[in-house]
């Protein structure tokens, strides 16, 4: 079964997110609980802003899959209810049909990290 | 005069309806009472004027004459007897505030400017300043005072909607002095504070030179605009707001008071991530979105001369600790009681019912968890006599968060009210005095 992962609307006031992490490779089996992405939502991203609202949110699966396809890479953004990932229940099915259903998944806002080398 | 009313308004008793400007100049002959009154706030020194009756309001023809003979202390003598227009009493006016009702509320205000030079007068408190604050003095009854240290959830809560505290003296029947101290860029955690209150002007020197060398060895490389985040800097490294004293004007006389007696914190204040000097030991926590591209050298200087220091809530829970300590060490230096804003830990966006994607501890990881951890560190805390929580969080969920805290930091109008309402509450249930209600 194809099964496609979305940019939720976490947020009612959200147009789109930035893809601040992605844990798993393309290829890789993944079990439930598992990482998937980190994503970043900024309500004042059409212009800077005095203490912006900034969110920060972790995408993690609720059920056993295959990671078939990622549409996004790290930094970019991407609008809501744009593909972030492709999903196969078995690892050869084929990923050119049409997806059966949204993957399942479970959102957290999770605490900003900020992504300063101290080093 | 500037007026905030229409000529023929309707206002409620205890609702301002003008202000002006003020500047004090030395009796001939007379012993100061300080020798250099409201040092640093004397610029920006305003007078609100209020009813002790509802009714309307008919304005002098001669009360305003508009442009900067308004905005500037220096056109007009104060007199007692100048009109400023008449009042005409409301049928069923309801109840009155104390005192003689054909004399005004007098409602003072000021601010500490961040620079002499961010002059702004075209209203009420307005300009950049550091250190703002509102009293309103009754004859010789004892002046309550709450100083605000927190981020800018509380400047909303604290000043209101009109950025003056005018809601916040117009709920309340005084005598009391409110005072709101902004600590940008750093954030007033409590490390920052104990920090703030223990240096010596010795270390400040030697911290001031380090920070100083480094921005004039880039040189003409520096923004213009990187300056005034590295003298912002400088300002809360010098300063200790908590035990700052005040001057005060009243219709009868000037005195010096403080500290205030009460202090409130915010728990948004607190975060996990410090950041220490690695030669001078000092220690800042810097909201992330005042660094990166607006003060690039700013933020190269904080990766060279700093090193990132992971706390955890027990860290968070010791400084609160030692914060206390340090206040009942020396009482009469440091306001007695200590409120805090605690955080709202949920928000209705998470939709989780899995928690394998989150590394232990949860509260490191997950922002509610966080939340809802600190929140149980403060009642812990709240044990102390000096202690009470101010709950942003149960006030946020009755109302409804998604409405009204969307973002966990920013609140409506609304939610604001009944925060400043429960401040006040808590404020008369620790007999601070002045903070009661306006009509009993």
């Amino acid at each position: 079964m194809l099964l496609n992962l979305i940019v939720p609307r976490i947020n009612d006031y959200m147009t789109d997110a930035i893809v601040e992490w992605i844990y798993p490779a393309e290829g890789q089996h993944l079990d439930i609980g598992a990482k998937l992405l980190d994503l970043t939502v900024d309500l004042s991203a059409a212009a800077p802003h005095d203490c912006p609202p900034i969110s920060h949110y972790r995408i993690v699966l609720r059920e056993r899959v295959w990671l078939r396809r990622l549409a996004v890479s790290r930094g970019e953004t991407a609008p809501v209810a744009a593909t972030l990932a492709s999903f196969t229940t078995e690892p050869d099915e084929p990923t050119d049909a049409v997806s059966s259903r949204p993957i399942r998944t479970a959102t957290a806002a999770i605490l900003h990290q900020p992504a300063w080398d101290w080093s | 005069m500037r007026w905030l009313r229409e000529d023929g308004d309707h206002f409620r008793a205890g609702e301002a309806f003008a202000y002006c400007n003020i500047g004090l100049i030395p009796i001939r002959g007379e012993p100061r009472q300080i020798a250099q009154p409201f040092l640093e706030e004397n610029d920006d020194l305003q007078v609100v004027f209020a009813s002790r009756i509802a009714g309307r309001i008919h304005r002098s023809e001669v009360s305003s004459r508009g442009g900067f003979l308004d905005q500037l202390d220096l056109f007009q003598f104060w007199a007692p007897d100048f009109v400023l227009g008449h009042l005409e009493r409301a049928e069923n006016a309801g109840p009155a505030l104390p005192g003689p009702e054909d004399e005004l509320e007098l409602l003072m205000m000021t601010g500490r400017r961040q620079a002499q030079i961010s002059e702004s007068r075209h209203g009420l408190l307005t300009g950049w300043h550091n250190r703002y604050r509102a009293w309103r003095t009754r004859d010789e009854a004892p002046l309550g005072s709450v100083l605000g240290l927190g981020i800018c959830e509380m400047a909303g809560v604290m000043r209101g909607e009109s950025s003056a505290f005018l809601e916040m003296f117009e709920a309340i029947s005084g005598p009391a002095h409110a005072i709101l101290s902004e600590q940008e860029p750093t954030l007033p955690c409590a490390r920052i504070l104990i920090e703030q209150t223990m240096r010596t002007k010795a270390q400040y020197d030697e911290i001031a030179a380090d920070l100083i060398g480094y921005f004039a060895g880039v040189g003409s490389r520096v923004e213009p605009s990187e300056w005034i985040f590295v003298a912002s800097l400088l300002q809360t490294l010098r300063r200790a707001p908590l035990a700052e004293t005040y001057d005060i004007l009243s219709r009868t006389s000037l005195h010096h008071t403080g500290p205030a007696d009460a202090v409130l914190l915010s728990a948004h204040a607190e975060s996990l991530l410090l950041l220490r000097h690695r030669r001078l030991g000092y220690a800042v926590r810097i909201h992330s979105h005042r660094l990166g591209r607006p003060v690039p050298n700013a933020e190269a200087w904080l990766k060279e001369n700093f090193e990132r220091v992971d706390c955890t809530l027990d860290d968070i829970a010791r400084d609160y600790r030692d914060l206390i300590g340090m206040i009942r060490a020396a009482p009469e230096r440091f306001p007695r009681n200590l409120m805090i804003l605690n955080r709202m830990s949920s928000t209705g966006e998470e939709d989780l019912q899995n928690y394998m994607g989150f590394d232990a501890p949860m509260s490191s990881a997950l922002a509610s968890i966080y939340a809802q951890d600190l929140n149980l560190i403060l009642h812990d805390l709240a044990r102390e006599p000096e202690v009470a929580i101010v709950d942003v969080d149960a006030i946020a969920a009755d109302m409804g968060g998604q409405r009204n805290m969307p973002d966990g930091v920013h609140s409506s109008g609304a939610l604001q009210s009944e925060v400043l309402g429960e401040i006040l509450h808590v404020l008369r249930a620790r007999g601070v005095p002045g903070f009661g209600s306006a009509f009993g």
